[in-house]
């Protein structure tokens, strides 16, 4: 069951491993055992876009990401990506983009960039897994300042779960989550872009300088908020298809636990709860604004 | 405007140097590459005619430039007749994209060249007729969007690009992608009939380029003729 959804999924982050190398038909389909005519088909069927697409997407989203966090001459960015010169890159960049790659690197503003997809997401497959909490790593927490920044990004408050969120989005508003992450992922921000909860609504956005202007779409919040104390409850990198579900179970029941009071402080919801959620490479954390408790002696 | 050419191993160069400052912006946007005071294309030397194609970008280069850079008057329907005639009943595919396509409409957008779109299996006979033209080779790019490209000038610049790939219409179709190919629509120019793309498709790039003005014509233009 879903074995297709898994192969795909296995392509997907065959590409996203090796997006700077020449990622084949070929060396997928060798990869997964089956032809290289059927490998396509089931892509096209389960991704909505064909695999040679995909891949030219996937590396200039990627490129575009190292125009604006590097200094590499426009030229090497080409060829690590694949591009046979300077000229074939910038065409590329400026027909799928809509602005030049020297324009986006001068004064980077958002661009709709081509997210990686997921067809193998066990949650919206209701598939099961028996949980081995064996495996499990510590939810660690700490305490930390959250400058003033500006929050950029959608929220609905009427819904405080991520999927009724992306249901209401997508039926009410006809905002696809890949096409919203793209436009967001392209804004250099503090921590990616992150999930939430704001006055018992569900948010998503970026973090970013609270001073800075950013030319987004009409649908989109901007709100500063103040400078906060937040407890981070964070659980390091793990497979996201896998253990999603433990890692959700063992943050909850973390925060359920701590009491802030016993550390002299107290929840506050004048800043938004935060979800860091990058599983593979920062894990995930649940970041909680506080205040010290007033008055408390030795405190 | 300084135009000369420098061989480097497999490489012919086309270098413009001592350049008005004013057309820096215009030769990146044409794809040149900025090396010390000067700035360079590169081509591999063993393109067929470049020896042709070096005199005839010497000839036009700098008012190529000029034009492209709204310096001088660009004559793009001249272009866009020159064209037109040349290709008349040799069996060549070809449709017209870009601001013109919505020009010949009656939609002003004050092109600066004229975009045509065609075949990669007539490349051969393109490259024939417009030898004399030609002032940047009509060849394989090995580009992902697509599959040769090169440039012509005959009174204004005429830009040719052949093969569109489908990865130009995602999200949403454009005016220049297989979408647009497969929608085309004639409209009557100055006795021929040209084949252009929707102008919803001309509205969506224009869209993406953040071109606000010209959005505001072509909604204009499809509101006032919107069937009642």
């Amino acid at each position: 069951m879903f074995k297709w959804n898994k192969c795909v999924q296995k392509m997907i982050d065959l590409i996203e491993d090796n997006l700077t190398n020449d990622v084949t038909l070929e060396k997928l389909s060798k990869e997964l055992h089956y032809s290289s005519y059927y490998c396509t088909r089931q892509f096209h069927q389960y991704v909505g876009i064909s695999l040679r697409n995909y891949i030219r997407l996937r590396k200039l989203s990627a490129a575009a990401l190292c125009l604006r966090d590097t200094t590499h001459r426009m030229i090497d960015i080409a060829f690590k990506y694949g591009f046979s010169s300077q000229e074939a890159f910038s065409r590329s960049f400026t027909k799928v983009f809509g602005i030049s790659p020297n324009k986006y690197r001068k004064m980077p503003h958002p661009l709709p960039l081509f997210v990686k997809r997921n067809t193998y997401n066990p949650y919206l497959l209701g598939i099961k897994r028996d949980i081995d909490k064996n495996f499990a790593k510590e939810v660690k927490v700490n305490i930390q300042v959250i400058p003033k920044h500006q929050f950029i990004g959608l929220i609905d408050y009427n819904v405080s779960k991520y999927y009724d969120f992306w249901e209401r989005q997508e039926k009410i508003y006809g905002r696809d989550c890949y096409k919203v992450s793209g436009i967001l992922e392209s804004i250099k921000s503090y921590n990616g872009v992150v999930g939430g909860w704001y006055k018992g609504g569900y948010i998503y956005g970026i973090e970013v300088p609270w001073d800075k202007q950013f030319h987004v779409a009409d649908y989109f919040e901007k709100i500063v908020f103040p400078e906060s104390l937040y407890v981070i409850f964070h659980y390091p990198p793990y497979e996201y298809n896998k253990d999603e579900s433990l890692v959700f179970n063992l943050l909850d029941k973390k925060i359920k636990s701590w009491s802030p009071i016993d550390y002299g402080y107290q929840y506050h919801d004048l800043n938004p709860i935060y979800q860091r959620h990058q599983p593979e490479t920062y894990g995930q954390a649940i970041c909680k604004p506080i205040k010290m408790i007033k008055n408390k002696k030795n405190g | 405007m300084n135009i000369t050419f420098q061989e480097r191993g497999c490489d012919i160069i086309f270098i413009i140097s001592n350049y008005d400052i004013k057309y820096e912006p215009v030769l990146k946007m044409c794809y040149f590459e900025k090396e010390g005071n000067s700035f360079i294309k590169k081509y591999n030397k063993n393109i067929r005619n470049i020896q042709i194609i070096k005199n005839n970008f010497l000839n036009h280069a700098e008012e190529m430039f000029s034009q492209l850079g709204y310096f001088t008057n660009i004559p793009w329907e001249d272009a866009l007749l020159e064209f037109i005639k040349r290709v008349e009943g040799k069996n060549i595919n070809w449709w017209l994209t870009g601001s013109c396509a919505c020009c010949i409409r009656g939609i002003k957008l004050n092109p600066h060249d004229v975009d045509i779109m065609v075949d990669s299996k007539d490349v051969e006979k393109l490259n024939e007729l417009f030898l004399d033209c030609m002032v940047e080779p009509l060849v394989d790019t090995n580009g992902w969007v697509t599959k040769d490209f090169g440039v012509l000038f005959k009174q204004a610049r005429i830009d040719i690009a052949s093969d569109p790939s489908s990865i130009l219409d995602e999200p949403t179709p454009i005016d220049c992608g297989p979408y647009a190919r497969a929608h085309l629509e004639a409209v009557m120019f100055k006795g021929y009939k040209v084949l252009v793309p929707p102008l919803t498709l001309s509205l969506n790039v224009n869209k993406k380029r953040k071109r606000l003005e010209r959005v505001k014509l072509i909604e204009d233009f499809i509101n006032k003729n919107r069937p009642l």
